[in-house]
């Protein structure tokens, strides 16, 4: 991290937007003081209508602000040439329905006049990194929501950015183009790029920023490092393979010896809906069934340039080899291949006779489906994803 | 530039994806299939065919283009900025100005493309259209003169009197037939040049293309598909023959200033002057120079033309008028005449005759006789008075460039009067919704178009006097005002002159791409660059 100058900077930062007499009808930012750092994944959180779009847009230049100062590279969001640097993918995707894949990202292409055969080139990778390179002859309008999101994500990368804003990227995903978006933000995070996340689902947000600021209202309710924000340092959570009640039972009283409470939960970890679905079609997939859909990425195309040097990463680019079928890169962001097949085979053959996990609740500090009960069950009144302690 | 192109190039694709392309040139192909029909009533002239069929389809295309300017550039950018596509494009490395001149580019693109498909269509559709004039056949060189029916130049040298010389040139090309029996098929191999002087002693022998119609084929080749610039009378100086007469009539103790206004006396003595300078008594003759003719090519092989009309004062037999021309200062030996005419009154007439009699100086005397008086001895009639009508009654023609060139240039006009209202139409969709900027630049286009009309309309029956009453006082300087600054078409409007054969000059569509194109257009591009720096282009959602 050479540059370590924010790439985003507001100080109070506000948008108002007046009706036709110039009053004032909406505030829809207020004093929203926002730094985004070199190489991290930034998650801006807040329910409908809390001013995370508007943010982006004064971001972009879409807007202008009413008030306050917002620095892109150290330059106004007018700046043209900071633009190159800047991927964007809206929270909707603008496209031409008359377009069809490749032409889209030839068009945005040459707005980055890219030479032609760079530009062709990258385009066969970003098409085949979303799984649209066998549709990319259909005209757009025929897409699914879905596929045309993923059209947006590639022609938001179609210029390598070093920033790359996010609105809500996974709406109109199906479960498995929402899991690659997540592991591609982790991708090109661990790559330094830096991100801006905007989104309502937490769960993405969760998944993968490194820091998040939510909005309520125009403005910042909490912010902070993911981690900091979820860990509740009261819990601890063990994960062992199938124990003997016996074993449990001793555990069990071995913590009530040792701290006095009561409050322990053993049960059978049961694996989340989402990582179930990928499995299945993965599965489908390997044994080709044919969709007119898009098909599961690829890998992250080359052309996109890392921030800063890393064996770990290197090593994941040159296993990124292109194949047609993709579902082997997919295959290291699930999770561990041994546990899944058994639990597969677990539900698709009725109860498992051999081994099980047990997981001893409450859970560990880098805990997933928790959330900080204070700041969002006020803010958002029913939360995405109760947790089970 | 890259970037302007990409723009470009997508508005072009979108218009013709969107069918908007193709509705539009099966429009123009309609009308240029269907206005033929219309136009053509049996036995009309094919000349006459040719030219409604010009002014009758150019017109409409000019129209359709027009709108379909309109409708694009409001359209192209109210719809990226209502399905927000808009975002994805500015928040590229795309500078507003190159994203604007893109999207006018673009429907000038468009437009340029239907252009010059109707244009070409129409071209060529008036040529075909035109080729019963060129229909020839072979004739022994004997019927031909005995009928009037030499080539058709010739006809007409000879109706001057010029081909009877011997120098002619070039001379016909003619043909010797193989024997008498066998009808003749036209070789131009084997055709050959023979002078003038040669030829009539072999007229029972000689065989001769002719035109089937001559008359067609001399007005559409020298009056239609032509590009004819003009020679322009020179008239003297009114205002002091005026003065002269006035000082006269003062001497003289006729004309008393304390009781008749001066300037009204002048002004009359000036409409008189002019009108007698006109004017040509019976048996008398009068000399007029005319102009502008430096650039005539001045051999004697080139032939000009002289357009008249005149009207009759007094009783002209059967309507017709008698005269003769003579061309050329009598002092120098070019000098020729007399050309005998007999004319029907109140109508064009055009007389060839040689470039030569151009004098070096660009200048061409023509002295006109009225014969009339002639046949009016003895008798109760005095004779008709031969009066030439103002500025057109006269003008020497001669052909400067090709129609097809004439035509181009008259598309150019009409280019630039459609790339203004596409600046338009781009700089009211940078601030107003699609329907609001279509009514925008609709507006414009009927201002452009309606000077002249508002200007008569107001000034009807006297300024204040009309429907409108008082109100006329505050509209008048209003109207004014606007179209000071605001272009009026009808002055970038060529057609009238192409369909005429008279050169649409280079000079003149030149300016309409400066002052339509570089002036207008580019203010308009200017202002919507400005208002869309200023435009929030995502202002709608909170």
């Amino acid at each position: 991290m050479a540059d370590k100058r924010p790439i985003v900077k507001t100080i109070g930062l506000s948008k108002v937007f007046k009706d036709f007499w110039r009053r004032d009808k909406v505030v829809a930012v207020r004093d929203l003081d926002l730094e985004i750092q070199p190489g991290e994944v930034f998650g801006l959180l807040g329910p409908n209508g809390s001013g995370k779009s508007t943010t982006i847009k004064i971001i972009l230049g879409l807007l202008y602000p009413t008030r306050g100062r917002i620095s892109i590279f150290g330059q106004p969001p007018t700046d043209v040439s900071i633009k190159k640097r800047i991927g964007y993918l809206p929270e909707e995707s603008y496209l031409y329905r008359f377009l069809n894949a490749r032409e889209t990202l030839q068009l945005y292409g040459r707005l980055f006049q890219q030479a032609g055969e760079m530009r062709a080139s990258r385009i066969d990778k970003l098409l085949e990194m979303v799984g649209l390179q066998h549709q990319a002859r259909r005209r757009i309008g025929e897409y699914s929501k879905g596929m045309a999101r993923r059209i947006g994500l590639a022609q938001a990368l179609i210029n390598d950015p070093d920033f790359l804003i996010l609105d809500e990227p996974t709406t109109g995903l199906d479960p498995i183009g929402t899991r690659q978006i997540k592991e591609l933000i982790r991708e090109l995070g661990r790559r330094g790029k830096t991100i801006l996340l905007s989104s309502h689902l937490l769960t993405d947000v969760q998944d993968v920023c490194d820091r998040v600021c939510i909005l309520y209202g125009g403005q910042v309710r909490a912010h902070g490092p993911v981690e900091q924000l979820l860990s509740q340092e009261d819990f601890t959570q063990i994960t062992a393979p199938r124990l003997a009640p016996r074993t449990v039972e001793e555990i069990r009283q071995v913590i009530q010896r040792q701290q006095g409470s009561e409050a322990v939960t053993i049960s059978h970890p049961t694996e989340r809906l989402e990582d179930y679905f990928i499995r299945i079609v993965q599965q489908a997939q390997a044994a080709s069934v044919v969709t007119s859909g898009a098909q599961m990425g690829g890998a992250l195309p080359d052309f996109l340039s890392e921030q800063e040097g890393d064996a770990l990463i290197e090593s994941l680019v040159s296993a990124a080899v292109p194949a047609p079928v993709l579902s082997e890169e997919s295959v290291t962001t699930m999770p561990e291949p041994a546990v899944s097949t058994e639990i597969i085979s677990e539900l698709v053959s009725g109860p498992a006779t051999d081994r099980q996990s047990f997981t001893v609740i409450p859970p560990p500090p880098p805990v997933k489906e928790q959330v900080d009960q204070t700041v969002l069950d006020d803010l958002l009144g029913s939360p995405e994803d109760q947790h089970r302690g | 530039m890259g970037r302007i192109w990409a723009i470009t190039w997508h508005t072009l694709r979108e218009a013709i994806r969107m069918k908007v392309v193709l509705v539009m040139a099966l429009l123009i192909v309609a009308v240029i299939v269907l206005i033929p029909q219309a136009v053509s009533r049996p036995g009309a002239p094919t000349t006459s065919i040719v030219q409604s069929f010009i002014s009758w389809t150019l017109m409409p295309l000019g129209m359709i283009l027009s709108f379909l300017a309109i409708f694009l550039s409001c359209q192209s950018i109210s719809d990226e900025m209502y399905h927000r596509q808009i975002y994805m494009l500015l928040t590229k490395p795309l500078p507003r100005w190159q994203y604007i001149l893109g999207k006018w580019l673009g429907v000038m693109l468009v437009i340029s493309l239907l252009m010059l498909i109707g244009g070409l269509i129409i071209y060529t559709v008036a040529l075909i259209l035109a080729m019963p004039a060129y229909e020839t056949r072979i004739v022994r060189l004997r019927d031909a003169l005995d009928t009037g029916q030499v080539l058709v130049d010739l006809a007409d040298l000879r109706m001057s009197g010029l081909a009877e010389e011997t120098e002619f040139n070039p001379p016909i090309r003619v043909m010797e037939p193989a024997d008498g029996q066998t009808p003749l098929k036209w070789d131009q191999s084997k055709a050959r040049a023979v002078p003038w002087k040669e030829l009539a002693p072999l007229a029972e022998r000689l065989y001769v293309r002719i035109y089937d119609r001559p008359n067609d084929y001399y007005a559409m080749e020298h009056e239609v598909l032509t590009a004819r610039a003009t020679g322009k009378l020179q008239s003297p100086d009114f205002l002091a023959m005026a003065e002269m007469r006035l000082q006269q009539l003062k001497e003289q103790g006729v004309f008393d200033s304390t009781k008749t206004d001066e300037n009204q006396a002048r002004t009359a003595l000036i409409t008189e002057a002019s009108q007698q300078w006109r004017t040509i008594g019976p048996g008398e003759q009068k000399s007029y120079t005319f102009g502008q003719l430096q650039w005539v090519n001045r051999s004697p092989t080139n032939i000009l033309q002289l357009r008249y009309k005149a009207t009759a004062f007094g009783y002209a037999a059967d309507e017709v008028i008698q005269s003769q021309w003579f061309f050329g200062d009598p002092r120098v030996v070019t000098f020729f005449g007399p050309v005998p005419r007999r004319d029907v009154k109140d109508r064009y007439h055009v007389i060839p005759f040689r470039a030569h009699a151009v004098a070096p100086d660009g200048t061409l005397m023509v002295t006109v006789q009225n014969l009339d008086a002639r046949r009016g001895e003895g008798s109760r009639h005095r004779g008709a008075v031969m009066n030439f009508e103002s500025d057109e009654g006269m003008e020497v023609l001669y052909r400067i460039g090709s129609f097809g060139w004439n035509m181009f240039r008259t598309l150019l006009l009409v280019w630039c009067r459609v790339a203004f209202l596409a600046a338009a139409g781009v700089f009211a969709a940078t601030f107003l919704s699609f329907p609001v900027a279509c009514l925008f630049t609709f507006m414009t286009y009927i201002l452009a178009i309606a000077k002249n009309f508002v200007t008569e309309a107001l000034e009807f029956g006297g300024l204040g006097k009309g429907v409108l009453g008082p109100l006329e006082y505050l509209l008048k300087p209003m109207f004014d005002g606007l179209f000071y600054i605001w272009p009026d078409f009808s002055t970038y409007d060529a057609l009238p002159q192409l369909v005429d054969g008279r050169v649409v000059t280079t000079v003149w569509s030149l300016t309409g791409v400066v002052q339509l194109v570089g002036l207008g257009a580019l203010m308009f591009l200017l202002l919507g660059c400005v208002i869309f720096r200023q435009r929030q282009v995502a202002e709608l959602s909170v």
